[in-house]
């Protein structure tokens, strides 16, 4: 403390004062005497301060607030720099002894005020508060995890919810098409990698997506040739290309000496390099480049290294210099990333497959279901003319041939045939198909033998008949009738009866109109009843022979006698004499019934003197007739 | 006028500035804290040449070696492919002078056509008249196939954009 101020004060001084103020003096005066007097006053309070604190305080403090004002009013500026000095140092005082007052009386402002300093200065604030938000964010997690995970939730989780159903709906779609192309494609894919399915359609439906293309010098790594792909943030390719081309040397150099760095993760992002030539080439994928890509991307950095190998080796640095070919070729890739062509061209070629498929199973299958339902039509024909006695022994073979019931086989007439046609005629228009009956109706040469068991029976059937005596042989189509028929008319209806027997086409008549005159007369001997068969052999010979030529015709056997002797004795005598001849003719193979013996009559001969004596009149004749039908 | 990117390459015994240099060249800032290059920095300016007949753009790709220590050379690998280099010293360190041609050597061993050029760093750290004695002993002559030898200062940014713009025009310059 400086010694002025430790005296007291002058008295004389401290009268000035008081006599201005009691001479009622105007407020400048007094203004003007104040200042003059505050070294006086600091003075003054300084040494009363360490006398009496409480007393100048009452003192001061009426007249301090005005003092202050009033000065405010006056000089303003200057006031402000008074005060301005002691501000910093008079709040950093008040934080230091009292920091929740100052909190308290700032507190209300702040929000107001950074409202204000951003309408000032937009960025100014945020550019301030930037930095350490990160940090802020941190700290916050350290101590509040979970408020912060629920204060952020709504955001990523719609987020993340948004982004997984829209990844859920591609799964799904896949998992749909499981039995597809793909899914079966997948399923070995699966198998073969040891991974689960549900990997392969998570990473399918994440997909991928080509960033950029960079091939770059190995050695300098200046970028030879780059694509971007337009909408993406545009990469810093010379940066890259060196920074990637100096992580592949320090790999080359410190860790792995002669093997090469082939692919760089960062995130969600891929770094495929493939390295050729003098040369390599950095895809930038986004999500997980399939197999087929990376080998697409070393094909075509094969195909560059091939073509232009030199213009590579010999790159200054100059884009101009850089073969145009260079960037279609790598134009090429990013074709790859539209997933689009490769989505389609796996059904196009399942589609393909279906066709191809299609153009083999359809008309076999159609085929195979018509040859069905024709091998039915055709075994139904085949059962129905079977079932027909007539027909059953006929080969008939029905076929169905373009909509149409083919009846192929021979049937021995036109009857056969019709009955045929009926039959299957049904059973075509039952199937709506067309009927073609190509059956021929043969003529077939009757069987000979039904066509002599027909004549036969025929023959018998005439034969019964009264005057009718016929015998009919049978040679190939021709009939010959012989016998006897009496009646002109009977002989026209034998004629028409054989034409009708099938495979006859000829009748030849050998008919006599009259029954055959039998004029042998077998003598005896006087008194005797023996054949003399010296006499009569030839005789009972030619009667044999007519009774076989004639089968129909039979014999009376008529007895004459001499008239010698007593009619006793004739009439045993003709008896035994027509028995005689009987037993000759059946001993010789005639049938006894063919031969009628009516012998009791007696008949003499009349003409007793003709002179060739009695030897004459004893004789058996014979009558020929043709007897009724004794079956009937 | 064409566009043509070439690769630098900043060598020099660790902490000479070789970071610093390019810093002031590329962002025309410095800063005394000393960070340690850890393996390589890459960095790019454009840079005009004119010649007589034609104004070039001129892409420099600056790569920023980490200095190499007794403990620890330089990887060779990223040497590989560099049109020139820019071989650095500090002036105020002797040991760091004696390196140069190890430096220069190197450097032309991997690229025979490369060319160097020697900024002796720091010159403001050394008085005036040290510095005359100094860069007398740096006769251009000592080192066969370089440039030039250029005292320069990182921190002043003495002649360090005048060392890169030499370099470029004759990186342009037909061979």
């Amino acid at each position: 403390m400086n010694s002025d101020f430790a005296k007291p004060p002058d008295i004389t001084t401290m009268e000035e004062v008081q006599g201005i103020e009691t001479e009622n003096a105007t407020p400048e005066d007094l203004a003007d005497a104040v200042n003059s007097l505050i070294p006086l006053i600091v003075g003054l309070l300084e040494f009363k301060l360490d006398n009496s604190r409480e007393g100048i305080l009452q003192t001061v403090r009426p007249v301090l607030d005005r003092l202050i004002e009033e000065r405010s009013i006056e000089d303003l500026p200057k006031m402000a720099t008074a005060i301005a000095k002691i501000l910093p140092e008079a709040i950093e005082a008040e934080i230091r002894l009292n920091p929740q007052a100052i909190a308290k009386a700032i507190a209300p402002e702040i929000a107001l005020s950074i409202k204000e300093q951003i309408l000032l200065d937009a960025s100014a604030i945020s550019q301030t508060l930037g930095p350490e938000m990160g940090k802020a964010i941190k700290t916050q997690i350290e101590l509040e995890r979970d408020a912060m995970v629920d204060a952020l939730y709504p955001v990523i989780g719609t987020t993340i919810a948004k982004y997984m159903v829209e990844v859920v709906q591609d799964i799904n779609s896949r998992v749909e098409k499981t039995l597809s192309f793909e899914g079966i494609k997948r399923k070995f894919k699966a198998k073969i990698q040891g991974v689960s399915e549900a990997e392969l359609i998570f990473k399918e439906s994440v997909g991928y997506r080509v960033r950029a293309i960079f091939l770059i010098d190995k050695d300098s790594g200046l970028v030879i040739q780059e694509i971007q792909i337009p909408g993406e943030r545009q990469l810093d390719s010379d940066m890259l290309a060196g920074m990637l081309t100096a992580i592949r040397s320090f790999a080359n150099d410190c860790i792995a000496s002669g093997s090469e760095l082939d692919a760089i993760d960062y995130g969600d992002w891929q770094i495929p390099i493939e390295v050729a030539g003098y040369c390599y080439l950095a895809v930038i994928v986004a999500g997980e480049p399939p197999r087929e890509f990376i080998t697409k991307t070393r094909r075509v950095l094969g195909e560059i290294v091939m073509e232009h190998d030199e213009a590579i080796q010999n790159f200054n640095g100059n884009l101009a210099d850089v073969p145009v070919a260079i960037r279609t070729k790598l134009e090429q890739l990013t074709e790859v990333k539209q997933h689009q062509p490769q989505k389609s061209s796996a059904p196009l070629l399942l589609w393909l497959l279906i066709f191809l498929l299609g153009i083999v199973l359809v008309p076999w299958g159609v085929n195979s279901y018509r040859a069905r339902v024709a091998h039915r039509i055709e075994q139904s024909t085949a059962i129905q003319l079977d079932t027909a006695p007539e027909l059953s022994v006929y080969r008939l073979d029905p076929k169905v041939q373009q909509g149409k019931l083919i009846l192929q086989g021979r049937v021995p007439d036109q009857y056969l045939r019709d009955r045929a046609t009926t039959i299957v005629q049904g059973i075509a228009d039952q199937n709506k198909l067309q009927m073609d009956n190509q059956i021929v109706a043969v003529n077939v040469p009757a069987s000979p033998i039904l066509i002599i068991g027909e004549m036969q029976r025929l023959t018998k059937l005439f034969n019964q008949q009264p005057q009718i005596s016929i015998q009919t042989t049978y040679q190939p189509q021709t009939l010959t009738v012989q016998g006897v028929v009496l009646n002109e008319s009977t002989r026209q209806i034998i004629g028409e009866a054989f034409k009708q027997i099938p495979g006859v086409e000829q009748v030849v008549f050998n008919l006599d109109q009259q029954l055959p005159i039998v004029k042998q007369r077998i003598h005896f001997k006087s008194g005797s009843e023996e054949l003399d068969f010296a006499d009569n052999f030839s005789k009972i010979n030619a009667v044999k022979t007519i009774l076989q030529q004639h089968p129909q015709l039979s014999l009376k056997l008529v007895v004459h006698n001499d008239g010698v002797g007593s009619s006793v004795v004739n009439q045993r005598l003709s008896q035994k004499r027509c028995q005689s001849v009987k037993t000759a003719l059946v001993a010789r193979g005639i049938q006894a019934d063919r031969l009628i013996t009516n012998c009791n009559l007696l008949f003499s001969a009349k003409n007793k003197d003709n002179g060739q004596g009695t030897w004459l009149k004893r004789y058996v004749s014979f009558e020929p007739f043709i007897p009724p039908n004794l079956s009937e | 006028m064409s566009t043509i990117t070439q690769k630098i390459c900043l060598l020099g015994d660790f902490n000479v500035g070789k970071t610093s240099l390019v810093r002031r060249f590329i962002e025309d800032q410095f800063s005394d804290r000393y960070l340690s290059t850890v393996g390589v920095k890459v960095s790019r300016k454009s840079v005009e040449v004119r010649t007589t007949t034609d104004i070039h753009q001129l892409n420099l790709l600056l790569w920023d070696l980490e200095g190499n220590t007794k403990f620890k050379s330089i990887t060779p690998g990223y040497l590989k492919g560099a049109s020139g280099s820019i071989i650095v010293a500090d002036l105020s360190r002797t040991d760091t002078l004696q390196s140069l041609h190890q430096h220069l050597e190197l450097f032309l061993e991997v690229n025979p056509q490369g060319k160097a050029i020697i900024a002796l760093n720091k010159a403001d750290l050394v008085p005036s008249e040290k510095l005359a004695q100094l860069l007398e002993n740096c006769q251009p002559s000592n080192f066969p196939g370089i440039l030039g030898i250029y005292p320069t200062s990182a921190k002043t940014g003495d002649r360090v954009e005048q060392i890169f713009q030499e370099l470029a025009e004759v990186l342009i310059s037909p061979k």
